[in-house]
């Protein structure tokens, strides 16, 4: 352990930060999405030409090849200036390409790693399902070989972005009679395949972010899946624990910033006279700052990988949450108008959902990494 | 010793409300407000809810209330929270009482006649009431019905209730009687508790239905244990609130001055929490299908952020927790 201070760290952080101040999105994201998803691809695209884009992915795949400690800096220069996170590219950065680099096949890396970090396609995910959330093996969306196609029948629910994505990384029930881990496939579908209908859904914050997806005779090619038929499983599990590690690095580390905001909220309110308040800002600012510590310990990658995962889903969902409820109590009765902050705090709820929820983290700590019994 | 055994009268009361509240106040209604923005306020239901008298409970007979206890009252505000039914029902009914305390007979007369409807004033914000409404201010110092002469919309944090910004008022009446803060916050508090029972109820129906790994939800025991929690929360609340609804009535009909003023407090604070961490938790229960705005846990959350708001300052809430002594009850 110790303080990194080689001079190259050094230049690439100043690098960053010039390159950053220089070409960040002035205006702010929209709240449209069709208009936001646009807004992500010129983004992206801006961070491909400057040679930002996917700084740990390798550079026959299009990236910049360096380690994981340089995309921690390279999120924590974002954070500091602010800019704009992955948006809409969250699925495509975070867990399709990475399960294409791990999985596919030299003509599927081609296909698709490209598009994704030049901020061509934004990706979504198509796992969850009305009946198989927490329990997502069980899920029955079905697909049967038909020639070199797949015909897949069902629905997905809770697929964040369907409705402005090009590529959805969806996993299918293919062999029916295997134990139910065993005949699951993941496969890559465009979005504008005919007998696919996307329907965006309302939540309670008055957005539509996530969607269902309605399967009908939807005829994919063979060639689309990845890491083999029935392999689905595992091949999923890989994006999974990446999603709940590193993954979300970068909007993780954004909550400092709101901390900072809802501080100063709190002065102009004259609250940081209050200790209560101030002990709770405090402890928030001190949880906020942790993160930046929960994410050098992923760049070390020296613990058992579900202890990392699980324990950062949890701590940063909590932390999510906390930081909506002690708003709401800093705006008091402003409260009654809908503000930037109760917004966020009718938004908080996914924080523990999720990704896997809270509870089935604390079962993965309590039975994979701390070894009680089931 | 507090006997908190309900009456018949009180019963019958609470089964009636119960009865008409599910029919009048179906939940779908706030989903539609929350997806298609709220409806013209329903001037026919107000006035079948005035017919039943609800406005007038604890009004005396001879100034053409019911004549019923702040027990009654309690009873009916927290079926009506049980519905998360809308309108502008607290300030209508504690406005009739406070206009008939200081001898308004008129103006309580159009209250309880649903003729005219009241919001409950918060700063400058006022519930589901607008120009040409009443306003009702209760504070510590005293307690005051306005009428609203000036307001411009906002937007409210719940669909359902419509939130004005009110620039404009001319008093009609005020009072300083000091039993009347108590009396707001055992109807808010009642409204409270009835949001919190109800997610209790969603949480453990949901529960026994949903199944994953092939079991009920609520066979695991996060799931079981926060519904446990749930109605740990909502239970005390109730009960610590019937108590403070029990001795604040006191000060009305005994003339003890200050009766139940820690009692009702603790129960609103309690009530307060009940409604919020039961809302959340409720959610947590339901996954991705309680946080869509097409399933009722969602009202639940943005009602308690109403409702939580118009007991009082959370500054005279935390000072009579603090300091008052506790109620003699012998
Ligand atoms: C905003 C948002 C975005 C999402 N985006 C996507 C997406 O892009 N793609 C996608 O595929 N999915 C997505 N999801 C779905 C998410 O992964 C699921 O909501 C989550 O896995 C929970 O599943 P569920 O909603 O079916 O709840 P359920 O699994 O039904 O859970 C209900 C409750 O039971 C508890 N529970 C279940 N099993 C256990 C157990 N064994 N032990 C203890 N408690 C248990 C849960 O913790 C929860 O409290 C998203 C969800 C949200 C809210």
């Amino acid at each position: 352990m110790d303080l990194l201070t080689d001079p190259t760290i050094t230049a690439f952080r100043e690098e960053a930060r010039t390159w950053l101040e220089e070409n960040k999105p002035t205006e702010a994201r929209p709240h449209d999405d069709q208009a936001a998803r646009e807004f992500d691809r010129a983004w992206q695209h801006k961070q491909y030409e400057g040679g930002w884009a996917g700084v740990a992915w390798p550079e026959e795949f299009g990236g910049r090849g360096l380690a994981p400690l340089q995309q921690m800096i390279w999120y924590e220069e974002m954070v500091r200036a602010g800019a704009p996170s992955t948006g809409s590219f969250t699925v495509a950065l975070g867990h399709a390409g990475p399960t294409i680099m791990a999985n596919g096949t030299k003509e599927q890396q081609a296909l698709y790693l490209d598009r994704i970090i030049s901020g061509d396609t934004p990706w979504c995910q198509g796992f969850s399902e009305p009946g198989s959330g927490s329990d997502l093996a069980s899920l029955r969306t079905r697909a049967v070989i038909d020639g070199d196609e797949l015909v897949v029948n069902g629905q997905k629910i809770w697929t964040s972005y369907a409705h402005i994505a090009d590529f959805q990384e969806l996993l299918v029930r293919t062999d029916p009679e295997a134990p139910k881990h065993k005949g699951i496939t993941w496969v890559v579908m465009a979005m504008d395949t005919p007998g696919l209908t996307v329907r965006p859904i309302q939540t309670i914050d008055g957005n539509a972010h996530f969607c269902e997806c309605f399967y009908d005779d939807v005829r994919i090619p063979l060639a689309n899946v990845v890491g083999g038929l029935n392999n689905g499983w595992r091949t999923a599990m890989s994006t999974l624990s990446f999603e709940r590690g590193m993954g979300y690095l970068q909007s993780r580390l954004t909550i400092i910033n709101e901390v900072d905001k809802l501080i100063e909220e709190a002065r102009q309110r004259k609250l940081l006279e209050n200790d209560r308040i101030a002990y709770e800002l405090a402890h928030i600012r001190a949880q906020a700052v942790t993160v930046h510590a929960l994410g050098y310990d992923g760049v070390a990658a020296t613990s058992q990988p579900e202890l990392m995962s699980s324990v950062n889903q949890i701590f940063n969902g909590e932390l999510s949450k906390s930081l909506a409820r002690i708003a709401i109590e800093i705006q008091g009765d402003d409260g009654l108008e809908r503000t930037e902050w109760n917004g966020r705090y009718l938004g908080s709820f996914p924080a523990t959902i999720a990704g896997g929820s809270k509870d089935i983290q604390k079962n993965i700590l309590g039975e994979r990494v701390l070894g009680l019994p089931r | 010793m507090i006997d908190l055994k309900l009456s018949d009268d009180e019963k019958f009361l609470q089964e009636s409300v119960r009865d008409v509240g599910a029919k009048e106040f179906p939940l779908d209604e706030g989903i539609r407000a929350g997806i298609d923005g709220r409806k013209p306020f329903d001037e026919a239901r107000w006035q079948r809810l005035a017919g039943l008298g609800w406005f007038g409970i604890c009004v005396p007979e001879a100034q053409g209330g019911i004549g019923l206890g702040l027990t009654h009252e309690m009873l009916v505000f927290n079926e009506l929270g049980k519905v998360a039914a809308s309108g502008p029902l607290v300030g209508t009914a504690l406005g009739a009482y406070v206009a008939a305390r200081a001898k308004s007979d008129e103006i309580a007369a159009a209250l309880i006649a649903g003729q005219r409807k009241a919001g409950i004033l918060v700063g400058d914000l006022v519930v589901d009431a607008g120009v040409g409404d009443l306003a009702l201010r209760v504070t510590s110092e005293g307690t005051e019905l306005l009428e609203i002469t000036e307001a411009t919309p906002v937007v409210s944090v719940d669909e359902a209730l419509a939130v004005n910004r009110v620039t404009g008022t001319t008093s009609l009446v005020h009072i300083t009687d000091d039993d009347i803060p108590s009396r707001l916050r055992v109807l808010v508090g009642a409204y409270l508790v009835g949001l919190a029972e109800t997610t209790v109820e969603m949480s453990a129906d949901y529960a026994k239905t949903r199944e994953q790994f092939g079991k009920p939800i609520g066979s695991f025991q996060a799931v079981k244990h926060r519904c446990s929690e749930m109605v740990t929360r909502a239970y005390t609340a109730k009960a610590q609130l019937a108590v403070g609804a029990v001795l604040a009535n006191l000060a009305a009909t005994e003339g003890i001055a200050g009766s139940g003023l820690l009692e009702v407090a603790s129960g609103y604070l309690l009530a307060m929490d009940a409604a919020q961490q039961n809302a959340d938790d409720n959610i947590q229960n339901h996954g991705g299908i309680g946080f869509t705005a097409e399933h009722p846990a969602g009202i639940f959350v943005k009602r308690t952020q109403v409702y939580r708001h118009l007991g009082g300052k959370m500054s005279d809430l935390i000072q009579i927790a603090l300091v008052s002594p506790e109620t003699s009850a012998a």
